[in-house]
């Protein structure tokens, strides 16, 4: 029990998670509330019963926009624009949707264009730090408010369904759309999940196996631990930085448009940045370290705990933001508490 | 065109200019103390909610000390996650910007029961001052010396910090540990504590900045109403290289685009275009400055 405990301790993922936990217990107290019964219904309504079927589903984005800051963040780029790569992939994608006859062929050039969308605009950004100096870092995220408006811009006055009040595209037609996952009629659990879930899980393998199988892999995590070292080595570091960028934008606008053409069936403006996909995106891939599989796992309690906000609002009465608040001191207590400890282990692992 | 550039352009620029000008100017210091200070979005917006909240329990005045208070006491995460941890101040400062988002709208409906918007007449705003004769110069009277408290500590604060920098002994400690924390502390400054100062005053500079964009601009409280005021705050502290005339020269940029791209919204352009110049010009000004971001640009060392 006491090793258990010191072994917790030393993980710096989950000495986080309990920091965060006793602040956010103590910020319950303060507001009247006791933090055990509103841990439990959050645990509950995020990880059992139906709850848990909407956590499935939930996971979807966030390990997505997770392995999409991932592939920069271990490549050593700050790819902060994936809220904007996500939208131009959602954006584009329904635009090729709504142009293409419906059925196969509209689904597959709507994720197309989506993830080349996507790719394309964070690709912006990769060449204007190798060719022009200008950091990825900030560029990208400028980039975010730009995407913002030209979405907004082309929902509002092209492709907006006057039918309906809010400012979205007309519906896909059904043929069109992810069709739900062939298993999920006999297993309850999956009732309602689309193909999505499958193409987020097998990007989950593709990433672990290039990582760990190829040259680039191997270069790209050189890049993200010592450019120069990468540079002297040989590795064409301004190429990689541009592949880098391009597949990390690819992967967020797959997963805009993934949610468009499923759950969503249309594109609603300002819907996936109300949703803060993108920067809990970002929180899951430095949680996980940048490791697919932590991803996927990060990515899965990190969609618990919003599906578990939504339950401690119906049943304590708890505002559901309370989830990223706990989301966000996660991250503080790994970047400024738990740091050493993190320090150490990496030095091991080299 | 002439309806878009009228005397009142420069009344509205610098309007838009006086919050991230507080923030910039918050900026810079902790730059000059070589900690990147990247959470001047979460900690105006926490200023911003913490001067809402003392102004509506109390008074304008209540609020300017809550407002400075809580963007100094956030910064101190900052301080304590990156100088005394040795974390990634990159990082520590994004989630300090999300604890933020979260933060505000969970207090926000935990205590006045409220989501979106809080707007109630016992809100408070800050009273505008006007200097006598100076107000009467034609064109620059009104825009300038019309100001509430914190807009005149904005327009003081870029000579002030000028000097404390470059004239004073504070000033010279700060740079000399930004550039050289080692040299300057076997010259007996400890290294340590400027930087906290220098990090305390930057979140101070931001809560204040929050203060004047929610009791200045206008009078409520609304979720996110930074919108990006902090990174761009960011991004003139790079502009103009940590210099306060050149960060005050970038801010007057961004003022500048704000309020045309206001007056175009009068005049018929779709909000969604205009919302999107400030961001736009910002882009294109940091292609123009392109040489200086050279230490930005390996992220895989852990200590920028």
């Amino acid at each position: 029990m006491k090793q258990a405990a010191a072994r917790v301790y030393e993980n710096p993922a989950l000495r986080a998670v309990l920091v965060a936990i006793v602040i956010g217990g103590l910020l319950l107290y303060a507001s009247g509330y006791n933090p055990l019964d509103v841990y439990r219904s959050l645990a509950e309504g995020g990880f059992t019963g139906s709850g848990l079927r909407n956590t499935i589903k939930r996971s979807v984005p966030t390990i997505g926009m997770g392995l999409s800051v991932a592939i920069a963040l271990r490549s050593g780029l700050l790819n902060l624009g994936m809220e904007g790569q996500m939208l131009l992939g959602a954006l584009c994608g329904s635009a090729a949707a709504l142009a293409f006859p419906a059925g196969p062929l509209g689904m597959t050039s709507a994720i197309v264009v989506g993830v080349i969308a996507g790719g394309a605009w964070a690709l912006i950004s990769g060449i204007g730090q190798t060719r022009f100096g200008l950091p990825i870092l900030m560029t990208s995220l400028l980039m975010n408010f730009i995407a913002r408006g030209i979405a907004s811009y082309v929902v509002r006055f092209h492709l907006n369904d006057e039918g309906i009040e809010a400012v979205a595209t007309p519906q896909f037609d059904p043929a069109t759309r992810l069709p739900s996952l062939p298993w999920s009629d006999n297993i309850s659990l999956l009732d309602g999940t689309d193909w999505s879930l499958l193409v987020v899980i097998t990007l989950v393998a593709v990433f672990a196996i290039w990582e760990s199988r190829s040259v680039t892999g191997y270069e790209t995590r050189i890049l993200g631990l010592n450019t120069s070292f990468g540079r002297y080595g040989g590795v064409p570091v301004a190429r990689r930085t541009e592949q880098v960028m391009f597949a990390s934008g690819a992967i967020a606008g797959l997963v805009g448009i993934l949610l468009v053409l499923g759950e969503q069936g249309r594109y609603f403006d300002g819907e996936l940045v109300r949703s803060n996909f993108a920067w809990i995106g970002l929180m899951v891939a430095l949680l996980a370290a940048y490791r697919p599989v932590y991803v996927a796992i990060v990515g899965f309690g990190f969609a618990g705990l919003q599906i578990g906000g939504l339950a401690i609002q119906r049943q304590v009465g708890v505002e559901s933001q309370f989830s990223l608040v706990i989301q966000a001191l996660i991250i503080v207590a790994l970047a400024a508490v738990a740091v050493r400890a993190r320090k150490q282990s990496t030095a091991r692992e080299e | 065109m002439d309806q878009i550039l009228d005397s009142q352009l420069l009344e509205s620029m610098i309007r838009a200019s006086i919050p991230i000008l507080l923030a910039a100017l918050g900026g810079l210091i902790a730059e000059r103390a070589g900690v990147f200070q990247i959470a001047l979005e979460g900690m105006m917006l926490a200023g911003a909610f913490a001067a809402v909240a003392a102004s509506f329990y109390g008074n304008q005045w209540t609020a300017i000390v809550a407002g400075g208070l809580i963007g100094g006491m956030v910064s101190l995460i900052l301080a304590y996650g990156a100088v005394s941890r040795g974390g990634n101040a990159i990082v520590i400062g994004i989630a300090i910007n999300l604890l933020a988002v979260g933060l505000t709208a969970f207090l926000l409906a935990e205590v006045f029961g409220v989501r979106g918007v809080f707007l109630d007449p016992a809100i408070e705003g800050l009273s505008t001052y006007s200097i006598p004769v100076l107000v009467d110069i034609p064109v620059i009277g009104p825009a300038l010396f019309e100001q509430t408290l914190l807009g005149y500590l904005a327009l003081v604060g870029v000579p002030a910090i000028w000097w404390m920098l470059f004239r004073t002994k504070t000033g010279l400690h700060l740079r000399g540990v930004g550039e050289s924390p080692d040299a300057a502390a076997t010259l007996g400054v400890n290294p340590i504590s400027v930087k906290y100062g220098a990090v305390f005053a930057s979140g101070v500079l931001a809560g204040l900045a929050g203060t004047q964009l929610a009791l200045g601009n206008v009078v409520q409280f609304a979720e996110n109403m930074s919108a990006g005021r902090g990174w761009i705050a960011v991004v003139a502290v790079l502009l103009g290289r940590a210099n306060p005339w050149g960060v005050a020269a970038a801010v007057a940029l961004f003022g500048l685009s704000e309020a045309v791209g206001f007056r175009l919204q009068g005049n018929g352009m779709p909000s969604q275009i205009t919302d999107v110049l400030p961001f736009a010009l910002t882009l294109l000004a940091l292609v123009f400055a392109r040489k200086r971001f050279r230490a930005l640009l390996d992220l895989s060392s852990s200590d920028t």
